[in-house]
């Protein structure tokens, strides 16, 4: 089964926050930081059943959403950024992205 | 080293008149100035304190606009004299330094500067410059950090004298504007660089260190790119720092537990094993390590991991086989471009340790100054695969460097904010630009007691120890320990910030020079309890104290005391606080006494009466009764004629003294301090001499006595008071003042 990798990158900050792939819950955490020397919150692994999946962010109890619809074809790995105006990036890479 | 003949902060004061005259003086020169020399680089200028017995300069009078006429001097002198306020006279700054970016390589036009006057005050200044003609450059303060009103002007005219030869040159500065006399400093060069700085590379065992790159290795890069051996210390001797790099040798790979891989802390404890120039401290120095890879695997190229404990930035790393191992396919030459990736990396982590942020999150936080991002930045500190293009555009218009605002940040910024390991002002370090030099002097303090662990309301007393460590006889001031000018002071309790104790006066003391053998000592007590501050031990908690002393233009520095202030045991010190932690009974306490805030008095008298058997009841009773001990001097300004009234002393006090100082002498002297222990009972035996109780002075010393031989004190002290209980006996009368302990 193919694998999404899912990195939660800039903006966090002690955000409470939820991923769901096709409407599961795969990942919460109540307060995510940024790490600023790397730019990286946090990285999540989840195993899915179809290259086609729905991708669920939800931060601050709902305050914001973002749902998107990804064929793992053309990207195994997002990125998820929060915006200077709270609102959520959504990027996908067939490469898997690095920090430093 | 330049000395200035007289001047209060550093430099000439001038009229307005005289700033202008000296302005165009300046423009009128620079016209025949030689170019061609570069002048950029660390410039400072000292203040040189005369040597005891020659006469103190004068203090400059701040001068007022125009010239003072010979009828009016006296009265202008008047004027001037009351113009200068304990403001002014505090800021005589001791040191300035200079860094002027003009010219080399990737000039800033830009000007900055600190000014220290020991570590008690200080402020940082930076300018931006615009060319008035060769060698001369005007423009704006734009950024200050620190006590503003010490330099309230707000523009600077630099003018520089260059020369091949660095005794020679120097750069003078005119501060003007901001409503103060305009300033004149002449500074002397230093060296090109702005700050030292020492990396250590290591690497673990079978992992190599990427220190060097050849620009020219592979083909994308840069048309105008120069091509050489390019080397890590390079990159940063560049951006202006006097780089002194070393390793210390392998890392061996068990460090990173048995799956070979690295976590955070694993690194930062190999960082404090393997790093030679480990120390708990803020440090121009950081370690560099090279290893395989991070516990989370290969998305992680490098990090500076150190953000942990107390003294962050200090360690970084870069993991050879994480992605950036992987050149992208089709790459003309991929073993340049991951070399280049690796070196890359390595310089990206290491400015992280100097503070700088991602170039697209200059603006987040709270930055030194207002930044925008740069997002395409062509700096190391820019990830090349985010911007527009990708990593080919990214290192086709790389120049390996810095972007100007890195780089007036890593030149220009407060010390404190880029130096590796520092954070606010003594955050489990102080004293970050200490210049201790070799004086041959060490400080030490202690609190004379098995455990530095102090009851909740007891006041904290410490003692201190400047001693000879030298081969030859030192001059040192007597006065140096007593908690004035000179001397300075930091309270730092877990997890606050540090804070600079300020006792309630300073006193202005002539130097009085004592000569202290190779290994004699010179001895002082500081009660740092309270201050201006408020009181800075009153919380429950662990403490760190440390102590710097001015020596003629060094600092002594004391090793940090670790000390603890124990939780209250009852209620009845929890409501006692709430009175006892005033201002005003810190007062009482810090001057041993007063016969006028009568509240802070019936507080410790409660303090004494409810709390007998606990430590800070000494001190309570010390401060009620030490103004009667002798005829005390009240000064009365109601009434018609202002005027002093005597109170006798009290018999009731002096009683009440003996047996506080008395009864339990021991525990006594442990909560007072030997050397304040000392000095009270030497108050009250002399008091009861004068009074004619010879006997009961006699045996107030031979009680002190035995109580401090058992708790070991030097024998010269037990000396002293032997002398002083037989003076007693014989009914002579003693020397003033208590006997010093440095011989």
């Amino acid at each position: 089964m193919p694998n999404l990798t899912v990195d939660l990158r800039e903006g966090f900050h002690h955000t409470e926050t939820v991923i769901k792939v096709d409407g599961a819950e795969v990942y919460r955490n109540g307060d995510l930081s940024t790490r600023l020397q790397v730019g990286l919150a946090a990285q999540v692994r989840v195993t899915v059943p179809t290259e086609d999946v729905e991708l669920e962010i939800e931060l601050s109890g709902g305050a914001q959403r973002e749902v998107r619809t990804l064929s793992l074809a053309q990207g195994a790995f997002v990125g998820v950024e929060v915006g200077e105006s709270g609102a959520i990036v959504i990027r996908q890479s067939q490469e898997p992205m690095g920090y430093v | 080293m330049l000395e200035e003949k007289d001047g209060e902060n550093g430099g000439e004061r001038l009229n307005d008149a005289e700033g202008d005259e000296l302005l165009e003086e300046e423009n009128e020169l620079s016209a025949a100035t030689p170019i061609g020399v570069g002048v950029s680089g660390l410039y400072e200028w000292t203040l040189s304190l005369p040597r005891p017995g020659l006469p103190t300069p004068p203090i400059a009078r701040s001068v007022g606009k125009g010239q003072v006429s010979e009828e009016s001097e006296t009265s202008q002198a008047i004027a001037d004299l009351d113009a200068i306020d304990a403001t002014s006279v505090a800021f005589v700054f001791k040191r300035e330094e200079l860094r002027l970016d003009v010219d080399g390589r990737y000039p800033q036009m830009v000007a900055s500067g600190t000014l220290y006057n020991g570590l008690a005050v200080r402020i940082d200044w930076v300018a931006k410059l615009s060319k008035v003609s060769a060698n001369k450059w005007t423009g704006a303060i734009f950024y200050k950090n620190g006590d503003a009103a010490a330099l309230p002007h707000t523009q600077v005219s630099v003018k520089a004298s260059p020369s091949p030869w660095a005794e020679s040159k120097q750069a003078r500065v005119i501060f003007t504007g901001g409503g103060g006399p305009a300033r004149s400093v002449t500074y002397k060069f230093k060296s090109r660089y702005y700050h030292p700085v020492q990396f250590e590379f290591d690497s673990v065992v079978g992992t190599t260190a990427v220190t060097s790159v050849r620009t020219h290795d592979h083909p994308n890069r840069p048309a105008s790119l120069a091509s050489e051996s390019l080397k890590l210390e390079t990159v940063y001797s560049r951006a202006g720092f006097a780089v002194a790099p070393s390793t210390s040798g392998p890392v061996p790979l068990p460090a990173a537990g048995a799956d070979v891989r690295w976590s955070d802390a694993e690194m930062h404890d190999a960082m404090q094993v393997y790093w030679s120039k480990w120390a708990n401290k803020p440090q121009w120095a950081m370690w560099v390590l090279s290893a395989s890879l991070h516990e989370s695997g290969s998305s992680l190229g490098g990090i500076m991991f150190d953000d942990l404990g107390p003294n962050h930035r200090q360690g970084t790393a870069v993991f050879n086989d994480a992605f950036i191992a992987n050149a992208p396919a089709g790459d003309a030459n991929p073993t340049a471009w991951v070399r280049r990736m690796r070196f890359w990396t390595i310089c990206h982590e290491m400015g992280h340790a100097f503070n700088l942020a991602h170039s697209w999150q200059k603006s987040l936080g709270s930055p030194w100054i207002p930044l925008v991002n740069e997002p395409e930045a062509r700096s190391f500190m820019n990830y090349p695969y985010s911007v527009a293009g990708g990593q080919a555009a990214f290192f086709a218009s790389f120049a390996y460097r810095f972007s100007d605002a890195e780089l007036l940040f890593m030149r220009h910024a407060p010390a404190k904010f880029v130096q590796m390991g520092n954070a606010d002002w003594f955050d489990h370090h102080g004293f970050e630009q200490a210049d201790e030099g070799d004086a041959g002097l060490q400080l030490t303090t202690r609190v004379n007691r098995p455990r530095a662990a102090f009851e909740f309301l007891e006041p904290v007393v410490i003692e201190l120890k400047l001693k000879n460590t030298s081969d030859r006889t030192v001059l040192v001031d007597e006065n140096a320990l007593s908690g004035d000018h000179a001397t300075t002071v930091i309270i730092k309790k877990e997890g606050k910030p540090a804070r600079q104790w300020y006792p309630y006066a300073r006193r202005c003391l002539k130097p009085n020079p004592v000569a202290l053998k190779p290994g004699e000592a010179l001895y002082g007590s500081l009660f740092v309890s309270a201050g201006l501050n408020g009181w800075d031990l009153a919380e429950p908690g662990r403490y760190a104290i440390q102590v710097a002393i001015q020596h003629d233009e060094l600092e002594v520095l004391s090793p940090a005391l670790a000390l603890k202030v124990q939780p209250p045991q009852a209620w009845e010190e929890q409501r006692l606080a709430q009175d006892l932690f005033s201002t005003d009974v810190g007062r009482v306490m810090a001057f041993d006494g007063s016969k006028h805030l009568q509240q802070a008095n019936d507080t410790l008298r409660e303090v004494a009466a409810r709390l007998p058997g606990y430590k800070v009841a000494p001190h309570a009773l010390v401060a009620l009764d030490a103004p009667d001990l002798r005829r005390f001097r009240l000064l009365g300004l109601s009434g018609a004629q202002p005027g002093f009234t005597s109170v006798d002393a009290s018999e009731q006090a002096v009683s009440e003294m003996e047996g506080a100082l008395l009864r339990e002498p021991t525990a006594v002297a442990e909560t007072l301090g030997h050397i304040d222990y000392k000095y009270y009972v030497d108050r009250l035996t002399d008091a009861l001499a004068e009074r004619g109780d010879r006997e009961r002075a006699a045996n107030g010393q031979a009680v002190m006595c035995k109580a401090l031989a058992e708790r070991k004190v030097l024998p010269e002290i037990l000396a002293e008071s032997e002398r002083r209980r037989n003076a007693y006996q014989r009914g002579h009368k003693l020397g003033g003042g208590v006997a010093s302990a440095s011989v």
